[in-house]
């Protein structure tokens, strides 16, 4: 697994490539809030690299969700693959984080 | 339903071993030439069986076992997720949707859920200090 932000014009791009499950999730977390310590008026998770997750990165994509919900900064997702749209759709994370 | 195949083994519960786990059950299921979605859809509700081990039933995981055992069916796969660790009190009340007894740890509580989503039958059976044990059965569908 590999997670790194990319920030330009007040956005953030994060990526999490590889797996994410409980081995990696804290550090893929990790990286995250340090990426939005530079204040993001928007944040998209691009996973067009992530071909696995499970309920531990579901865990770990809501927290984030609400740490930004609070600051008013939306977050959205692209690039899911069949594998994490089902996890996101059954988990309900796709009624919470719009695809773009 | 004949049986094909046979598989039986025990890992570290340690969390570096679930992609090793998840996928080693995957490729066990490569002869009846399964769809994309049902291998995914085996990783995922094994994935989510050892993390559940690896989390809850260990105070010292890496000093503790995960026993997998499985039987490859022509049609099917039975896999059975084994621990020795403390057991659950309540089945019932973990596997309700959304429950965690580590709400501090950004658990999603959605292990169990995801288990019975994703396979065709799940039976859990668990005594306090007598391990849990996790048996799920996903029926193959071929390319």
């Amino acid at each position: 697994m590999t997670a790194y932000g990319e920030f330009a014009g007040g956005r953030l791009i994060f990526f999490i490539e590889g797996e994410l499950d409980d081995s990696n999730a804290a550090a893929a977390a990790e990286e995250f809030d340090k990426g939005i310590e530079c204040r993001p008026r928007e944040v998209v998770l691009d996973f067009s690299r992530l071909s696995f997750m499970d309920s531990t990165g579901v865990g770990m994509v809501i927290s984030r969700y609400k740490r930004l919900k609070e600051r008013g900064v939306p977050l959205y997702v692209t690039g899911l693959c069949p594998q994490t749209e089902k996890i996101f759709r059954m988990s309900g994370l796709l009624k919470i984080i719009k695809i773009v | 339903m004949s049986l094909q195949n046979r598989m039986t083994m025990s890992v570290t519960a340690k969390s570096g071993n679930e992609a090793f786990i998840r996928g080693a059950a995957a490729a066990f299921c490569v002869p009846l030439n399964p769809t994309l979605e049902t291998i995914n859809d085996i990783k995922t509700a094994v994935s989510e069986a050892v993390t559940n081990v690896i989390v809850h039933a260990y105070d010292e995981p890496e000093k503790n076992l995960i026993h997998i055992e499985a039987e490859l069916f022509d049609d099917s796969l039975s896999i059975i997720i084994r621990d020795d660790g403390r057991g659950i009190a309540d089945v019932g009340q973990a596997m309700q949707p959304m429950y965690t007894s580590k709400p501090e740890k950004e658990r999603s509580g959605m292990g169990f859920t995801f288990m019975q989503t994703f396979t065709d039958e799940l039976e859990v059976t668990s005594a306090v200090g007598g391990g849990t044990t996790v048996k799920m059965k996903k029926y193959i569908r071929s390319r």
